[in-house]
This record gives structure tokens, sequence and C-alpha cells, in this order.
């Protein structure tokens, strides 16, 4: 039933009460709290089509998927490729549900952003006096402000994001000066982890060690193995029903030097001037750019052209965006992954990030299963493990 | 570090074709594609967009900073325009790739666009700030183009399907009669496997399933829980699904395998499963240049009637296999493409076991040859179906 407020709430608004056409999985599952098998990565799309004037949906689906949508009290229709292809029989769904949608006459609000040049011409043409509204502003508005029952998923989300790499760890710790554990199975080990505590599923996967670390993404194409003595950084994201962490954390396998020391503590010291200056209806320019002058004071490398953080919910990134030329402001509900990027001595990129939730008077960390501040140290030496 | 690129493919395509003086992408198919690069994060990260321009003579990607070094070290050896993190990500790299283009290439001429993946608000902002060119549609031709793989492409796909294949069956090599198992194990035990062989390690659908009884009457088991296994044992004497896609060099496996959780398999699981190979052996007499993928799907259709199996016809039959897990042309009822020397697709044959409608499948990759198909990757002889140990 709460879905499907979601859904009153932006379509059956007073006046403007309008028939609705959604493609957006991010969308779609934050207006149903349906969670849909790698959406963005599929050839599949998927799509919501309803009236606003009585709340009623329809979800349009793959006859692949048939069986995933198990709580929500909507109208299900699936599609098969033999009608047309994956894009041609999604079209011709969409199109045969949009006819049989009361509120439809000639206009229609979509989420303009997600349609592409094909499909939108494909509905022009079968519809020459269509009138298109884009609601993509409006949902992501809404979005930005998390429920109870959303931050609760994202608390989950992030603990879990945690606890996945504390027991990666704990199978590399042990082993760091044998030749035991391959980066691949390292990342594996991540993966595992996050799904034993109870991801739904796992999406970016990325592990970078040593100077490598100095490019973001380092895809792993061979059996290199955990090397002592330098910094590993690994990035990734989970699910938990819909809702998403983005992990970010950098360890170091073996004992640190002094200037790798300095290097992470560095970075936590900037993370820790930036939390203090989070808090609801702060500017996120003002945000950025006093962090980054800050950052030129202290004499850290900070990596400010690479953005400091985003929103979290029901897509891994989305609005706000932490970037310098954002005008909007901070307010209490939304919840932020919030990172900082600085150098390392072989220029490798550290960065540990947390989910927050803003307060009127601050924030509550919601990933606080361990706390970062001091390196995380891959150590011990054990015969076998 | 991925060095391989297919833009000399582009570039040649546009050499060979006058009707557009450069192409315009924009999707990350056609980017893991063009630039040898397949970040899977691009389709969900709005905070990111990345684009690419290909004339002839010159070559641009406009990504972000934090990208650049990635591309780089990928091999990306032309002109990158970088971006700084903003709120509006999408909107300033066309403005960047529309500065290039204005800078490159001379006025009245055709841009190729592919229509089908382009997001229209790019397609307004381009059409809005570079009037004077003219938007032309290439995306059969381009998907074409990806669809015949060449030799570093179809190497790719080969280990991909090799990795794979090779994995669950050291996976199911660890599966007894007389050992409890949860799908949750199996699923991992796949993941390892295949990577343990060589297969590069990938988020998202780089996944394996491992279901039986109820939870294989649908391809998704479990939602909101995708491809992770429950922790429910398999019983014994069951069949179970096995499926993993894997990742090489950029390049997708999609395999698909079934066995018996019993050193002895039953009557009716021996005649369905020997059914469902026949089937496989008798499409693959059909699979050849100039035969049309709706065709064989027919074909498919009406042996599998003659062998009584309950063929999921809704799924299809196959499809290609690329850079996505999942590609054109597809073996369906309404796909006309004609197949060609150097396509590589899956023949996907799922039937519902007669007791239970449980979907158990078999995937195998092929390659076209000249006159006919090669399986790629298989590990053993599945037309046998694999029982488990007694023990171990």
């Amino acid at each position: 039933m709460k879905s499907k407020n979601k859904i009153e709430q932006i379509f059956s608004n007073g006046a403007n009460k309008r028939a609705f056409l959604i493609k957006s999985p991010a969308f779609i599952t934050y207006l149903t709290g349906v969670s849909f098998p790698y959406p963005y990565q599929s050839p599949f799309l998927i799509a919501l089509v309803g009236n606003g004037s009585d709340g009623q949906s329809t979800l349009i689906i793959p006859v692949e998927w048939d069986g995933i949508v198990n709580e929500w009290n909507g109208k299900v229709l699936t599609y098969s490729v033999n009608d047309g292809g994956p894009g041609g029989a999604y079209l011709k769904k969409v199109i045969e549900t949009l006819e049989s949608c009361s509120d439809f006459k000639q206009s229609l609000s979509l989420d303009y952003e997600s349609w592409t040049v094909r499909e939108i011409k494909a509905l022009q043409q079968k519809y020459p006096k269509l009138k298109i509204t884009n609601c993509s502003d409006e949902i992501n508005l809404a979005r930005m402000i998390k429920n109870e029952k959303e931050i609760e998923n994202l608390r989950q989300a992030a603990i879990i994001a945690d606890r996945g790499l504390i027991g990666a760890f704990n199978h590399v710790e042990g082993t760091v000066t044998t030749v035991c554990y391959t980066l691949s199975e390292f990342l594996e080990r991540v993966r595992v982890h996050a799904i034993e505590f109870g991801a739904n599923w796992v999406g970016d996967l990325n592990l970078s060690q040593g100077k490598d670390g100095s490019a973001w993404y380092t895809p792993i194409t061979d059996f290199s193995v955990v090397e002592e003595g330098n910094m590993i950084r690994i990035n990734y994201s989970l699910s938990v029903n819909g809702y998403w962490c983005v992990s970010n954390r950098t360890v170091f396998a073996g004992n640190p030097g002094k200037e790798d020391l300095a290097a992470y503590q560095a970075n936590q010291k900037l993370v820790k001037y930036a939390e203090s200056l989070l808090k609801a209806d702060v500017k996120i320019s003002t945000f950025c750019s006093k962090v980054q002058q800050q950052a030129e004071k202290e004499e850290i490398q900070l990596l400010a052209d690479f953005g400091m953080g985003h929103g979290v919910g029901t897509s891994e990134y989305e609005m706000p965006f932490l970037t310098i030329d954002n005008s909007e402001t901070l307010k209490e509900g939304m919840v932020i992954s919030m990172g900082l990027k600085t150098l390392g001595k072989m220029n490798e990129i550290i960065i540990s990030s947390d989910i927050y939730l803003i307060k009127s008077d601050g924030y509550e960390k919601l990933s606080d299963f361990v706390n970062w501040d001091d390196i995380y140290l891959i150590n011990g030496v054990r015969f076998t493990h | 570090m991925w060095n391989q690129n297919n833009y000399s493919k582009i570039k040649s395509y546009l050499k060979k074709n006058s009707e557009v003086d450069g192409i315009i992408i924009a999707d990350p198919a056609f980017l893991a594609y063009a630039t040898g690069l397949n970040l899977q994060s691009l389709s969900s990260n709005q905070s990111q967009c990345v684009l690419a321009f290909f004339s002839a003579l010159e070559s641009c990607l406009v990504c972000p900073k934090s990208l650049v070094s990635t591309y780089v070290n990928a091999g990306w050896g032309d002109s990158v325009l970088a971006y700084s993190d903003c709120v509006a990500p999408q909107e300033t790299a066309v403005n960047y790739l529309v500065n290039f283009i204005k800078n490159h290439l001379k006025k009245n001429s055709a841009i190729g666009v592919i229509e089908e993946a382009l997001p229209q608000v790019v397609a307004d902002q381009l059409n809005r700030l570079l009037p004077e060119y003219q938007m032309i549609d290439v995306s059969e031709k381009l998907m074409k183009l990806r669809q015949i793989k060449s030799t570093f492409e179809k190497e790719n796909l080969i280990w991909a399907a090799m990795y794979t294949d090779h994995g669950i069956a050291g996976a199911i090599h660890h599966v007894a009669r007389s050992v409890g198992k949860t799908e949750k194990f199996l699923t991992e035990d796949i993941r390892v496997h295949v990577l343990e062989r060589g297969a590069h390690i990938s988020g998202y659908r780089a996944v394996a399933q491992a279901v039986s009884g109820d939870n294989a009457r649908v391809m998704w088991p479990n939602a909101p829980f995708f491809a992770v296994g429950r922790e429910s044992n398999f019983q014994e004497g069951k069949l179970i699904r096995l499926e993993m896609c894997g990742m090489y060099n950029g390049y997708w496996s999609n395999d698909s395998r079934m066995l018996v959780k019993s050193n002895v398999i039953s009557d009716d699981q021996e005649a369905f499963a020997s059914s469902l190979a026949k089937l496989r052996t008798t499409a693959l007499t059909k699979i050849k240049p100039g035969v049309r993928a709706n065709e064989i799907f027919e074909f498919i259709r009406a042996e599998g009637l003659k062998l009584n199996l309950n063929l999921c016809v809704e799924f299809g039959f196959g499809h290609g296999i690329g850079v996505e897990p999942v590609e054109a042309p597809f073996i369906c009822a309404s796909d006309e493409t004609v197949l060609e020397e150097n396509m590589v697709i899956v023949l996907w044959l799922s039937a519902r076991y007669p007791s239970n409608e449980e979907i158990m499948a078999s995937k195998d990759t092929l390659l076209i040859t000249e006159t006919g198909s090669r399986v790629l990757g298989w590990y053993e002889n599945w037309d046998h179906t694999y029982t488990a140990a007694f023990t171990f």
C-alpha cells in the first residue's frame, strides 16, 4: 500500500491527475517497491503505466522475469521476445497498455531522460498529437528525501557492505606473506560475504592494488596476488530490498610505512572536516568549496574534480550530487554517500566513503559497523589458512 | 589491462560507407565495443556520462576526469576530453563533444547516431547545438557490425565460453548424492570455479544460479534475491539447473547445464534429458549461414513437439553474445536476421520437466562457420546427463 501512495503522491495530486509511463528501473522500484534482476545491465526493458485519477498501474516486464513481483498490488503484464525482439515487443506491450489506460488521451507524463530516440519516435508515430510532459524532476525531488523504511534499507545495505569487506579481509589475513589470494578471488570473497550477510545482489566490483590504484577502475585480467606493502582499494555496490550502498574503502596489506600512514591520516582529517559541515540547509557548492579550501590549507592532495559524493537510494548514484557547481542545499532526510579522494605516496587514490543521513543539526552515520578512522591492516602470517 | 579496441572496425566502416562522416556513440554496450573497456556501471551511474565520436580520421572520447586513467590504461590512444564531476554530466559531456565536432568536422556533414540506444534528451541537445549537421540513424548497420565478430573477439568469446563450461563442471564435481549442499553454496562454487579457470571478475550480471524443485519453475527465483542463492538444500534425486554468465576481456559467456543430485538417474529424467540432447543435435544441423533466425526458431519448435518436449517457446531459443551476454540476433519468431559466418550465438534450449514443470536448460555457445556451426567451450560431453558422485 505504501508504494502505491508514492504513485498517488506524484500522479494523483489535485487537479494534476494524469496518465504516466515510467521506464527508469530506479524510479519504478521507488514507486512500486519491486526490485528487478540487474535491470540496467539487462537487454530487457520494463515500464510502469498508470492512471493518476485512481492510482491504478500496470508493470510491464519480460516473460523471463515472470514470478519476481510478489508484494505489489498492481497488475503485471509480460512480453515475449517473439513479439518483435526485446525492444519491439516491449514497445508493443507499452502501447497496448496505454490504450487501456483511461486517463490517457493525448498527453502523457513520462521520465523523458530514460527514453531513446527510437522509442519516442514509435510513440509519436502511434499518437501524432501526443503531448509529453517530463516528470523526472518531480520523481527525483521526491526520491531525495527518504522515509523511515527507506532509511532502514539503506542502513542495512551500508552495514552489510562493511561486513562483506571485513569477512573477505578475515580470509586474506594470515596469508599476506604467502602467495595465497589472487586479487580476483579476494574480490569474489567480498561478493560472497556480502551475500552471506544478506545482500540481495552485488553490483559493481573493483579492486586496485598499489600504484595501479592511480586509476579509478582497474579491471583484473590476470592472476595477480595480494602483495604485502600496498594500499588496496575496493569499490563495490550492493542492494537490499532495492536500496543501494556504494562502498569505497582503502586498506593496507602488511605493515604500512610512515608515508602511507600519513597519507591515510590526511584523508581522514579532511573527511572529519567535511563531516563537521554536513547538515541540513548547507548549500552543496559551499560545502564542496570549503572542503577544497581546507585541503589547500592543509596541503592535502584532494581530487576535487572527481566529486565528493552523491545520493543513494533505489539507484547507486542519484541526486543530490556533491559537486562544486550544485546550488542545491542539503535537506533533512537525504541519504548520501560521502568520501574524499586523496593521493597516496604512489599516487594511488585513497578513499573511505560512508553513508550519512542528513539531519537538521548534523548527520547520522548509517555505515557504523566499523570505525575506519585508522587504516585497516590486512596482516598476519600462518602456515595454513 | 585491456589493450584491444574495435575502433579500427568502426573506422573501416566509415571509410567504406560514405553516407556518414562520423559516428556518435552514447550507450554503454557500444562504448564497450568501441573502447574495449566494458564498464557495466555506466548503465546505472547517473553521475558519469561517457560519449565517443569517430570519423575516418579523428576520434575522441568524452569522460569524467575520474575515468581518464582507466581509459588510457585500456589502450585508448586518441583524444580524451575530460570534464570535472558536475551536477549535469550528460549535458556537460554533450557540450564537450559538440565543440570537438565543430572543430573537426565540416558543416553539412552527416553524423551517424544509434537511435535505438541514444537517449532522446541527448539527441535534442545535439540537434539544438549542431543545426548545421545532419543526424542519420545507423542502428541496424552498427548492430550488424557488432554481430560479425573479428578474430580477437572470437578468441575472447571462446575463452569466456571455455572457462565457464569448465568452471561449471568443476563446481558440480563437488556435488555428491550423500552430502548436503545449499543453493547459495553451489552458486558460489560455480562463480569461484569459473574465476579459477581464468575468467575475469566482474560485478552485476556476472553471476551464477543453481536451482531445483519449485525454485526452478521460474528463471529468477527468490526475489528480491537475484542469483545469489538461498539456504535451501538440494533434495537427493532432483534435477538442478545451473547457469553462469562470465566475462573475459569484456566479452561474455552465457552457459547453462543440468545435473541430477544422485548417482542414479530415473527413467523419466533420462527420457527428458536425452530428448533435450537430441533436440540440440538436431538444431545444430539447421544452424548455418544463410538461414534466418526465425526459421531456426520454427524448426526447433517443430522438432521439440516431435520429441514431446514442453519447450519454453516464449523465451525464444537463443541470441547473439558479445559485449553483452544477450544481444542480437535473437532466435525467435520475429527475427528475420540471416545468419552469417563469424556470428557467435547462444543456442538456448529450455523445457519444463514434466512432473513439476521445473525449467531445465542447455545453453551452448556457437560460432557460425562457413558451412555450419561449431560448439565452443564444451568441457565434457553434455549429451550424457551429469550425475553426482555417491560420496566424497
